[in-house]
């Protein structure tokens, strides 16, 4: 290499570094005057909000800037984000609402048609905001996301059930075929906690119709969570489940009852059908401790 | 007796203090805190916000505040380390939690702490002014 070479050369990583050094500097201006321009929406978004909550009908004819953040879509989000924070700490009466409100300045029918967007992002994004609230005109095409191929997509979208529909939502669960994470199901079992505390057992009847040791693991959690000692039965069928994960919980979740006689001998003999497996040497152990317990209160 | 007009200001003034509180309203989240400062403006009282630790550190060196509402996490400190903080540096304050977790380990630790009010939210406007004040 002559050094007429090496000096292009070196001219040329000069420029590729003066290229590098104005993105730089470029992306930090951008982000300095986009951070800025995000407070200041941010103080005028709950200005807005803090006006309906103490005087909406004020508040209602002062909203057409509003809605042209709205239908940017550079913003919409990032107003969505700020009514889903808001719904985090204050609930309000249906004149006030947010809810109401984002009808008003047309973010639920922007949102809804990310509903529909082919975009992932979009549609679990749209999924988490009518959840968050409570926007119910939606439910068919929830429904119709619960199994959808994309995770994302469906986790969102059997929250959402969860939320929108209560227990009634558990009737929907037998026709889910893809796996459901431990993560997913605790999110599941802590929304029921929080929204419909009260079990109504019609429908986990209905849900006990699945095949996917998912949701059988699922609904095993349910019981134990929701002590729903009539359904001690369909744990007890579990343990002898070839999905180890579902066995393991359902013995978890025995723990947790009183069992009587019957149950014990229910399963004393799924341990007799179970191949030799460390497994077995839990129940066997868990049998053991229960058959004594029971022997002492005869 | 003559009352001059200066003499009727200073009288004034010294009701203002009197009357007029300060609060300080701490939440990571600086649009939040702000909205409570908006939902619970007054008259006679004065909001000032924080939004994390070192703000928090830097407000309390230059005034002193009535009544303190705050999240139990904040950014900049652990919960105990920063409500051990609050009550010590400031113990003849009233602090308020506001929080979203409102898990009972949480509650009975603040508990422990001296700090008996503790609101949880999500909560509702007219709730969360009748809370506040109970405190003026």
């Amino acid at each position: 290499m002559g050094l007429q070479d090496l000096i292009v050369f070196i001219y040329f990583l000069l420029f590729i570094m003066v290229l590098l050094w104005a993105a730089l500097a470029y992306s930090l201006i951008y982000r300095y005057f986009r951070t800025k321009e995000r407070i200041k929406i941010k103080m005028k978004v709950i200005d807005a909000i803090a006006l309906r909550f103490l005087d909406h009908k004020r508040a209602t004819y002062k909203m057409h800037w509003l809605r042209r953040y709205v239908q940017s879509k550079r913003q919409r989000w990032f107003i969505a984000g700020i009514f889903l924070k808001v719904n985090n700490v204050i609930t309000t009466l249906d004149d006030t609402s947010l809810k109401t409100m984002a009808a008003d300045i047309g973010l639920t029918k922007v949102l809804s048609q990310d509903l529909k967007s082919l975009v992932w992002q979009k549609k679990a994004k749209a999924l988490l905001f009518c959840y968050e609230l409570g926007l119910t005109e939606h439910l068919k095409t929830i429904t119709s996301y619960r199994n959808h191929s994309h995770i994302l997509i469906r986790r969102e979208a059997q929250i959402a059930l969860v939320v929108l529909l209560g227990w009634k939502s558990l009737k929907l669960f037998p026709y889910i075929t893809y796996p459901i994470s431990l993560w997913q199901q605790i999110r599941i079992i802590e929304k029921l906690k929080i929204y419909h505390p009260e079990p109504i057992e019609k429908f986990v009847i209905l849900a006990c119709q699945t095949e996917n040791p998912y949701v059988m693991e699922l609904l095993v959690r349910i019981i134990r969570s929701f002590d729903l000692e009539h359904f001690k039965g369909y744990s007890i069928a579990q343990i002898e489940s070839p999905e180890l994960f579902l066995a393991e919980t359902a013995l978890e979740t025995l723990q947790s009852f009183e069992l009587n006689t019957l149950d014990v001998n229910q399963i004393n003999l799924s341990l007799q059908r179970m191949g030799q497996s460390p497994f077995k040497l839990k129940v066997d152990a868990f049998i053991s401790q229960h058959g004594n317990r029971l022997s002492q209160q005869l | 007796m003559f009352i001059s007009k200066e003499m009727i200001h200073s009288l004034h003034f010294l009701i203002y203090l009197m009357e007029h509180k300060k609060v300080l309203i701490v939440y990571n989240d600086y649009g939040i805190s702000y909205l409570f400062k908006k939902i619970l403006d007054k008259p006679n009282v004065t909001y000032v916000t924080a939004n994390s630790f070192t703000e928090v550190e830097q407000i309390l060196l230059e005034s002193s505040f009535d009544l303190i509402i705050t999240d139990v996490t904040i950014e900049g400190a652990f919960t105990n380390e920063y409500l051990y903080y609050l009550k010590t540096k400031l113990p003849g304050t009233s602090i308020v939690i506001l929080s979203e977790m409102n898990q009972n380990d949480i509650k009975k630790e603040v508990k422990s702490l001296g700090i008996h009010d503790f609101i949880s939210l999500p909560t509702t406007v007219t709730d969360l002014n009748n809370k506040i004040n109970c405190f003026f």
